[in-house]
C-alpha cells in the first residue's frame, strides 16, 4: 500500500512539472464555451482532453448547464470546444472549468451569456381567464403575483390573477394560464399584461418584452337575476349575480316589471326599490295585492353591473305570491241601527248585504243581515238595518264577513267581536245642553260648545279624543263607573291615600264625588246606551285624588305625574272662594307648572286647565265678598288656562269670577233647580246626589247628576275641547293650544260683557276672557295650524320674588279719589312682536294702619297698554271680616293684551276709591311674555 | 331628636303663657320668609280614622271635611300643640298637627302640617351626595319628587317639627329651598 501512494505522488509531481494550465476560457453561446490550455498536450499526450467527463463546469454563470458538456472537440491548437445539448448559462455570471485529469481549473474573464426569456403572446380566453406565452419555460411563471394587468379593459378583474398555472412548452412557446375568481373584464377592450419572471437559468425576462396587449374580446359577463323571493305582502326581493352599479338604474323602479299568475292587483312597476344587502334589492308596491301561492315573475332591465354591462334577466318565485283575504279591522256602531265596518281592503262587490252577518248580545232586534251596505272612503262600509229595529246599548257585537272576495279573488272569512260597543243612544245626552243646546231647560239654542260637528266630522277614530290622555286632578274618580270604565287607563291613576293605582272613593267617604263628575264631563263614554257623553268621549282618563290629602307634596306630584304621557291636566280646584282675599301659591306649585310646561308631552308642554273660581257671589261666611280670579295665584299663573263659567243662556254664571287672567269660558250652568251640567256621579246614592243633598230635580238613576256646576264644570269642558284640538294636531305646543282656544272662542253677551277690542284685534272681556270655547272652530284651526311662535320671550326677565326689577314709586294715593297714582313704564327693544301674557307685581301699603291691613279692598288697579287697551286687575271689594290683605308683592296677570305690540308706554294706575284709609303705591314690576 | 323635643317643650310653655292666635312662626317658601300664626284652639288630623275624637272629649269638627283631613276645635282648656303632641305620643302613627293661619286671625284659612319637608337641592348634587348630606343631619328621604330637579320629600314628624326641620335645613345655606309639606285648604270648585 505504501508503494502505490508514493507512485501517485511522483506522477502528480511529474505532471505539475510539465506546467500545463488552462490559459483562458471563452464563451461562444449560451451552450458552448472553449477552453484553451497553456501548452500542447503533445508533450504529454492525453486523449482525455477529448472526453466530456474530463471537464466539470461550475460558478454562477453555469445556469442550467450540466456539470460536464455533452461533447468536446478540438477546435485548434490547444483549444477545445465544449458543447451542451440542453440548458443554458446564467446571463452575467463567471464560469469556472476544471480539467479533471490534470486537476487544473480556469475561470472566464468575462460573464456568461444566457438567453433572456420573452413574452411572445397574451390572449384573453374567458370571462376570468387569459393565457400568456413565453419563449421558454419559466422558473417562477406560476407565481400569480408576478403578473400585473392594466388597461381600460381591466374592469373589475383584479390586477393580479388569483392563480397562474404552467401549461405545455411546445418548441419555443411555453404556455401559462392565468385565472381570476371574481370580477370581470370590460368587453372588447384592451388589457396589458406585464410579467416579472425568470427562466429556469434565472435569466430575468427581457425588459423590452415583458408585457403584451390583449383584447378582452367577448368575455364580459352581463348581470342576471339569480333569485326572486316574495318577502311580504307588498315586497319582493331580487338578487343579482353580481354587484350592481348604484347610480345606473338598479334603484329605478321602472327597470323592474312584475308579471306572472300571482301578480294580482300589483302595478307593473314597483313604487320603490331599496338596497337590502350586497346584490339584493327590495321592490315595494304601495298598493295592490298578490294572489296567494301563485307565481311572481320579475323582469329586470337597463340597470348595469359595475363595469357597465346591462341586465336583461327574468326570474320567478314559483307559487310565491302572498296575499291576504279581506279582514275586518274594526267596526263602530253609529246609531242604533247602523254599524260602520272597516275592512282591510276593498271588496269586489261592495254592496252585497249578505256578505255581512251580525250577532252578539248587543244585536237587539237587528236582523242577521243588514238591509243595505254603502261603501265609504277608507274601506269603510256602512251597514244599515231597518230603522224600526235597534241594537242594545253597551252590548257585545260580532260582525262576520263571508263569501265576498277582494279584487284579486281572495275569499273573505273573518269575524271580529267587540264588547261594550253596542250603540245605544246615551239617554242623558238630550239634557246635556252644554254639548248641544236645543233650548231645552229654557236655554238659548246654540249656547253650547259646538262640539257635535267635530264628532260627526270623521268616520274613523280620529275625532272623539282617541289617544289623548287627560289627568283629572281632583278628589278621586270611580274607575269602574259604567260610563267611564271604557275610557279609564288601567293602572294609570294614583290614589294618594293608598299609594297605588287602585283609585276609588273610600267606602267610608260617601260625600266626595267632585272628580267623578269632572271625569264624566271630559270623557263620559258615548253611544253605549247609558248615561252621558263627554266632550271627548273616547279620550283616556287617569285620576289623581290629591284633594283627598291636599298637601303641597301631593299637589306638585299630581301636576307632574306621568307628564310625558299625560296630555292634559284638568284642575277644578283651588283656594277657598268668596272671601275677597288673595291667595298665594307655594313656590313648589309654580315650579311644578314650569316643569310640566317644559317637559310634559316630551317637551311640547302639558296643557293645564284651571277653574277661574266661583267666588263672584261671595260665600256663606262672607256673602258680600266678591272674588276676582286675579287674586288666586293658581288661576292667574301664566302656565294655566283659567276658565270662567256661563249659563245655558250664554251669560256669565252668577258665581263665576271675573278677572283679567281669564282665558276662555265654558258652560258651568247655574244651580240644580235651573239645570246645571249633566254628568256622571258616583254609582248609587253617594257623591253629589247623596241622601240629604239629593235634589228632587236630579235623576232617579243616581249614578248620574244634573246638579254639577261651577267653574269646576267649565274647566273639564275646556280640557275635553283641548283633547279634540290635540287629536287634530298632536304637534301643538302648550302656547299653541292656548292661542287656538282664544282665537276661536265665541263672543257672548255682547251687550253686557264689557267687551273691548284690543290692539291685536281680539275681543276680550274681564267676565269671559276671549269668549266661550268653540270646539269645531278650534279643531278646524288646529288641523291647519301653521303659526310658529318660536321660543317664548320674557321681557325683561322672568318674575322672581321678591321682584328683582321692581320700579319704586313711593307715592301717596289720594283717599277716595278715582284719579289715583299713575306710573308709566316705557318698553323698548323687548324683542317681542306680539304679547301673549303680562304679569304685574304690585306693592301698595296702607299709610295709617299696618297692623290691620284692610286697605287693598279700597283699591282699583288698572294696566293700560301702549295700544290703549285697559285691563282692570283689581276693584274695590269687601273682604272676610273686613280684613283685606295688603298687596305686598302681589302678582296680577292679564290676558287682555294678546297679539298686541308691546313697545311703548305701559301705564299703571292705582286709585283708592273708598274713604277713610290711605296708603302708598310703593312699587311695581312688569313682565311681558310673547314672541 | 332631642332638639325637637326641646323645641316642643319651649313652644308649649310659650303657648301656655301667650294669648291664643298670637304665637307666630316663620318658614321659607323658596327664598321668601313667611309668617304663620298658630291657632291654639284647632288641630288638624289627616287620617281617615280619627284618634282625636275618641281621645279628646268635646272636640268638634269644624268647616266640614277636606278629603281625609279634619279640623277639630278643642275644648277651651286644651292647646293645640299639646294635643297634637299627646296624640302622637299615644298613637304611634297618628298624624295630628296644630292649625295655622297666614293672617293673625283665627278665621283665616287653615294650614296644618301632616309631616315631611320638601327640599330642593342644588342641581349639581348627586342622589348619593344628597342622601349622604341628609344622613349627616340624621334625616331620611321619603321619596324623590317629580316637580323639580333634585327635589326630595324628607321625613319629619307632623306638626311644629315639620317647620323646625324645614328651617333647620334651609338655614344651613346648602340647599335651594326647604319648606314644610303644608296641608292647606284647597277646595273643589
Amino acid at each position: 500500500m505504501k508503494k502505490l501512494t508514493i507512485f501517485a505522488v511522483l506522477l502528480s509531481l511529474s505532471s505539475w512539472c510539465m506546467a500545463v494550465t488552462i490559459d483562458h476560457v471563452d464563451y461562444h453561446s449560451s451552450k458552448q464555451i472553449s477552453v484553451t490550455f497553456s501548452d500542447d498536450f503533445d508533450d504529454v499526450p492525453d486523449a482525455r482532453a477529448l472526453v466530456a467527463k474530463s471537464y466539470i463546469l461550475s460558478n454562477t454563470g453555469k445556469g442550467t448547464l450540466a456539470a460536464s458538456p455533452t461533447s468536446v472537440a478540438l477546435d485548434s491548437g490547444t483549444t477545445y470546444l465544449m458543447t451542451w445539448a440542453a440548458g443554458e448559462m446564467f446571463n452575467g455570471g463567471p464560469l469556472t472549468i476544471k480539467y479533471v485529469p490534470l486537476n487544473i481549473t480556469g475561470t472566464s474573464a468575462g460573464t456568461a451569456t444566457g438567453v433572456l426569456p420573452i413574452m411572445t403572446n397574451a390572449v384573453v380566453t374567458g370571462p376570468r381567464a387569459m393565457t400568456v406565452v413565453f419563449s421558454e419555460k419559466l422558473k417562477d411563471g406560476t407565481l400569480a403575483a408576478n403578473y400585473t394587468l392594466t388597461g381600460s379593459g381591466l374592469g373589475t378583474i383584479g390586477a393580479h390573477p388569483a392563480k397562474a398555472v404552467a401549461g405545455p412548452c411546445i418548441s419555443v412557446s411555453c404556455y401559462y394560464s392565468l385565472t381570476w375568481t371574481a370580477g370581470e373584464f370590460v368587453g372588447s377592450d384592451m388589457v396589458e399584461v406585464t410579467a416579472n419572471v425568470k427562466d429556469l437559468a434565472g435569466n430575468v425576462i427581457n425588459g423590452d418584452m415583458d408585457d403584451y396587449n390583449a383584447n378582452t374580446g367577448p368575455y364580459s359577463i352581463a348581470p342576471a337575476l339569480t333569485k326572486v323571493a316574495v318577502t311580504g305582502l307588498r315586497t319582493v326581493d331580487v338578487t343579482f349575480s353580481e354587484v350592481m352599479k348604484s347610480d345606473d338604474g338598479v334603484l329605478d323602479a321602472t327597470n323592474y316589471a312584475v308579471s306572472g299568475t300571482g301578480v294580482g292587483t300589483f302595478a307593473t312597476n314597483p313604487d320603490t326599490v331599496t338596497l337590502v344587502k350586497a346584490n339584493t334589492y327590495r321592490l315595494t308596491w304601495a298598493s295592490g295585492e298578490m294572489l296567494t301561492a301563485k307565481d311572481i315573475t320579475i323582469a329586470a332591465s337597463t340597470a348595469t353591473d359595475l363595469v357597465g354591462n346591462p341586465v336583461n334577466s327574468t326570474k320567478s318565485h314559483l307559487k310565491g305570491g302572498k296575499g291576504t283575504p279581506p279582514t275586518i279591522l274594526t267596526f263602530d256602531a253609529k246609531s242604533p241601527y247602523r254599524i260602520d265596518v272597516q275592512i282591510s281592503e276593498p271588496l269586489l262587490f261592495p254592496t252585497v248585504n249578505q256578505y255581512f252577518t251580525l250577532s252578539g248580545t248587543g244585536k237587539g232586534s237587528l236582523a242577521m243581515y243588514p238591509d243595505t251596505v254603502t261603501p265609504l272612503s277608507g274601506n269603510w262600509y256602512s251597514l244599515e238595518w231597518d230603522s224600526d229595529t235597534a241594537m242594545v246599548g253597551n252590548g257585545a257585537l260580532t260582525i262576520a264577513i263571508g263569501y265576498c272576495t277582494d279584487s284579486v279573488g281572495h275569499i273573505c272569512k273573518h269575524t271580529l267581536a267587540k264588547t261594550n260597543v253596542g250603540f245605544g243612544v246615551d239617554p242623558l245626552f238630550a239634557d246635556q245642553w252644554h254639548l248641544s243646546n236645543t233650548g231645552q231647560f229654557s236655554g238659548t239654542t246654540g249656547e253650547d260648545i259646538n262640539v257635535v260637528p267635530v264628532w260627526e266630522s270623521c268616520e274613523d277614530n280620529t275625532c272623539r279624543g282617541e289617544g289623548i290622555r287627560i289627568a283629572v286632578v281632583d278628589d278621586g274618580m270611580e274607575i269602574t263607573h259604567e260610563d267611564l270604565k271604557s275610557n279609564v287607563v288601567v293602572g294609570g291613576s294614583y290614589n294618594y291615600l293608598t299609594k297605588n293605582s287602585s283609585l276609588a272613593y273610600s267606602s267610608k267617604d260617601k260625600w266626595s264625588g267632585h272628580g267623578q263628575a269632572v271625569a264624566g264631563i271630559i270623557a263620559g263614554r258615548d253611544n253605549n246606551g247609558i248615561g252621558v257623553k263627554g266632550v271627548a268621549p273616547r279620550a283616556s282618563l287617569v285620576g289623581y285624588n290629591f284633594l283627598m290629602k291636599g298637601t303641597d307634596a301631593n299637589g306638585v306630584n299630581a301636576l307632574t305625574r306621568s307628564a310625558a304621557i299625560n296630555h292634559i291636566s284638568s284642575n277644578s280646584w283651588g283656594p277657598p272662594d268668596g272671601y275677597g282675599l288673595y291667595w298665594g301659591a307655594p313656590t313648589s306649585f309654580l315650579n311644578a307648572i314650569t316643569t310640566g310646561l317644559n317637559t310634559g308631552r316630551t317637551g311640547l308642554g302639558t296643557i293645564y286647565v284651571w277653574a277661574a273660581g266661583n267666588g263672584y257671589s261671595g260665600s256663606m261666611e262672607c256673602p258680600g265678598c266678591v272674588d276676582n280670579s286675579n287674586e288666586d295665584a293658581y288661576a292667574n299663573n301664566r302656565g294655566v288656562i283659567a276658565v270662567g263659567a256661563v249659563s245655558n243662556l250664554g251669560f256669565k254664571s252668577s258665581y263665576s269670577e271675573w278677572g283679567a287672567n281669564l282665558w276662555v269660558s265654558a258652560p258651568g250652568g247655574e244651580f240644580c233647580g235651573d239645570h246645571a251640567i249633566t254628568t256622571t256621579d258616583r254609582t248609587g246614592a253617594v257623591g253629589i246626589n247623596i241622601d240629604g243633598i239629593y235634589s228632587a230635580d236630579d235623576y232617579s238613576n243616581r249614578s248620574y247628576t244634573k246638579c254639577m256646576n261651577g267653574t269646576s264644570s267649565a274647566t273639564p269642558i275646556v280640557s275635553g275641547v283641548s283633547a279634540l284640538v290635540l287629536q287634530a294636531n298632536p304637534n301643538l305646543g302648550w302656547r299653541d293650544v292656548r292661542y287656538i282656544l282664544a282665537k276661536t272662542a265665541r263672543q257672548v253677551d255682547v251687550a253686557g260683557g264689557e267687551w273691548t277690542t284690543n290692539g291685536g284685534n281680539l275681543h276680550f272681556s274681564h267676565q269671559y276672557g276671549f269668549g266661550v270655547v268653540d270646539a269645531d272652530a278650534a279643531v278646524l284651526m288646529a288641523a291647519d295650524y301653521e303659526d310658529n311662535f318660536g321660543d317664548e320671550i320674557i321681557f325683561p326677565t322672568p318674575v322672581t320674588l321678591p321682584a328683582t326689577n321692581a320700579v319704586v314709586v313711593n307715592e301717596a294715593i289720594d283717599d277716595n279719589d278715582s284719579n289715583g297714582v299713575t306710573a308709566t313704564k316705557s318698553i323698548t327693544s323687548s324683542g317681542i312682536d306680539k304679547v301673549e301674557w303680562v304679569d304685574l307685581v304690585v306693592t301698595v301699603l296702607p299709610g295709617n294702619s299696618t297692623t290691620m291691613p284692610t286697605y287693598s279692598g279700597d283699591l282699583k288697579v288698572t294696566l293700560t297698554s301702549p295700544q290703549g287697551t285697559v285691563s282692570t286687575l283689581a276693584v274695590p271689594h269687601s273682604c272676610y271680616e273686613d280684613v283685606c290683605d295688603n298687596y305686598l308683592l302681589w302678582k296680577f296677570s292679564s290676558a287682555a293684551f294678546l297679539d298686541e305690540d308691546p313697545e311703548g308706554d305701559w301705564i299703571i294706575n292705582v286709585s283708592d276709591e273708598n274713604a277713610t284709609q290711605t296708603g302708598t303705591f310703593v312699587s311695581y314690576d312688569i313682565k311681558i311674555y310673547g314672541h | 331628636m332631642k332638639k325637637l323635643i326641646l323645641l316642643t317643650l319651649v313652644l308649649t310653655s310659650v303657648l301656655h303663657a301667650a294669648p291664643v292666635h298670637k304665637t307666630s312662626y316663620h318658614w321659607y317658601d323658596g327664598s321668601q320668609k313667611k309668617t304663620v300664626w298658630i291657632n291654639a284652639e284647632l288641630v288638624g288630623e289627616f287620617d281617615e280614622t280619627s284618634v282625636v275624637q275618641p281621645s279628646v272629649q268635646g272636640a268638634q269638627q269644624v268647616r266640614g271635611q277636606f278629603g281625609t283631613t279634619r279640623i277639630w276645635r278643642l275644648p277651651k282648656n286644651q292647646l293645640s300643640a299639646n294635643v297634637a303632641s299627646r296624640m302622637r305620643q299615644q298613637h304611634a302613627r297618628a298624624s295630628v298637627s296644630p292649625v295655622f293661619h297666614d293672617r293673625n286671625t283665627p278665621k283665616a284659612a287653615f294650614r296644618a302640617l301632616p309631616g315631611d319637608v320638601i327640599v330642593v337641592f342644588k342641581p349639581t348634587w348627586s342622589d348619593a351626595q344628597i342622601k349622604n348630606w341628609l344622613s349627616g343631619l340624621n334625616l331620611q328621604v321619603v321619596e324623590k319628587m317629580t316637580h323639580e330637579k333634585n327635589a326630595y320629600l324628607v321625613q319629619s314628624a307632623p306638626g311644629l317639627a315639620s317647620i323646625a326641620t324645614a328651617n333647620r335645613i334651609y338655614e344651613t345655606g346648602q340647599v335651594v329651598s326647604s319648606s314644610p309639606n303644608w296641608w292647606s285648604e284647597r277646595e273643589a270648585k
